[in-house]
């Protein structure tokens, strides 16, 4: 059950931090990666709205956490 | 920009699904392939999807065959000169699509647009090959075409923003939802994929779960994936993941390097659904 949990929440925050990198690049707005997310991966929680169900304070938190145990790919 | 034909080149399988989508919307299409075989198999494509429908009594037969008339299909380029917008969907090799947009260039109308249907590969790469590189974007299609409603739509280094708009105005016609995108490995939905697939894969490797679990857990409501992500991998195809990874990782870095066991598996030829062999066994079809 931990691990379910720890799994969902890496799997989720290395799309968020790809998303938010891709996003500073300028390869397409917020809105419109969650907008491709949804209709071309049928993602039902794309990386935005993701962030915005757990909190963006929450979320850089975690993000700093794995970044910290797990690596650079979650640094945003 | 007033489309009246749409010229469609690399039948195949993609080909048939974007001429489906095309004529279903009343565009007459011109198939074009450089074998007689892979026109038929655009063509029977089409008509298969066509006649699902008639099944599912959402068309009549009549209907079918008027729609199916608005498709024709040549193997020479002459046929495309007055088409006002080409779809090339040939298989993803920029020395073979650069040939390919270099024919085209010399054979359509100056004002034709020429869309290139690619996952991977950079458009603005494919634009050098022509003479008016401001009228050409990416149209990135999703698979199966006639059921997923994105399109991609790259803009490539000297793509005009009257192209861009004719190319969204093109696939919201033919019953699409495009979204812009600059052109970068990837675009959005393959390099999001490859980064949940990846963390899938390492979650795995350290044996914190089996992937039949990750799976099962990705599709659970409170995650929402239709399908679980090592599946998805064995249904795009383990081949096309690991060049899509290779891409990935040239222009981003090591953080998309393709996992060992996606290396193993392309080594073994396990290339997923479609060899009956992948992340998981599909038995033998």
């Amino acid at each position: 059950m931990e691990n379910r949990e720890l799994v969902l929440n890496r799997i989720f925050a290395a799309v968020v931090a790809e998303a938010e990198r891709a996003a500073a690049e300028g390869v397409a707005s917020p809105q419109e990666i969650d907008d491709a997310m949804r209709m071309g991966a049928l993602f039902k929680k794309p990386p935005f709205a993701y962030t915005a169900e757990v909190g963006a304070e929450a979320m850089r938190a975690r993000l700093d956490d794995f970044a910290a145990k797990y690596g650079d790919r979650f640094k945003a | 920009m007033d489309i009246k034909k749409i010229g469609i080149v690399g039948a195949g399988v993609m080909g048939g699904e974007i001429a489906f989508v095309a004529t279903q919307a009343g565009f007459p299409v011109v198939l074009k392939d450089i074998e007689r075989r892979f026109l038929d198999i655009g063509v029977a494509n089409a008509r298969q999807i066509y006649e699902f429908k008639v099944r599912r009594r959402r068309m009549s037969e009549d209907e079918m065959e008027q729609k199916l008339k608005l498709i024709s299909v040549t193997l020479g380029y002459d046929e495309l000169a007055d088409a006002d917008f080409i779809i090339e969907a040939v298989p993803e090799n920029l020395d073979l699509k650069r040939r390919v947009f270099s024919e085209l260039d010399a054979a359509c109308s100056p004002g034709a647009i020429l869309a290139t249907n690619t996952s991977a590969l950079s458009v603005s790469a494919i634009a050098e090959a022509v003479s008016r590189p401001e009228r050409v974007a990416g149209m990135h299609f999703f698979n199966p075409v006639s059921m997923m409603r994105l399109v991609e739509v790259v803009r490539g280094a000297r793509t005009s923003d009257k192209t861009m708009s004719s190319v969204c105005a093109l696939a919201e016609a033919i019953g699409k939802s495009p979204v812009r995108c600059a052109d970068s490995a990837g675009f959005i939905v393959n390099r999001l994929l490859c980064a949940a697939m990846l963390e899938a894969a390492r979650c795995e490797r350290e044996g914190l779960m089996s992937r039949a679990d990750i799976d099962s857990a990705l599709i659970k409501p409170d995650a929402g994936l239709p399908v679980g992500l090592f599946k998805m991998a064995d249904q795009l195809g383990i081949d096309l993941i690991h060049k899509v990874m290779r891409i990935l990782q040239d222009a981003f870095g090591d953080r998309f390097a393709p996992p060992e066991e996606v290396e193993r598996l392309i080594a073994s030829g396990h290339l997923g659904v479609k060899s009956g062999k992948g992340f998981y066994d599909y038995g033998k079809s």
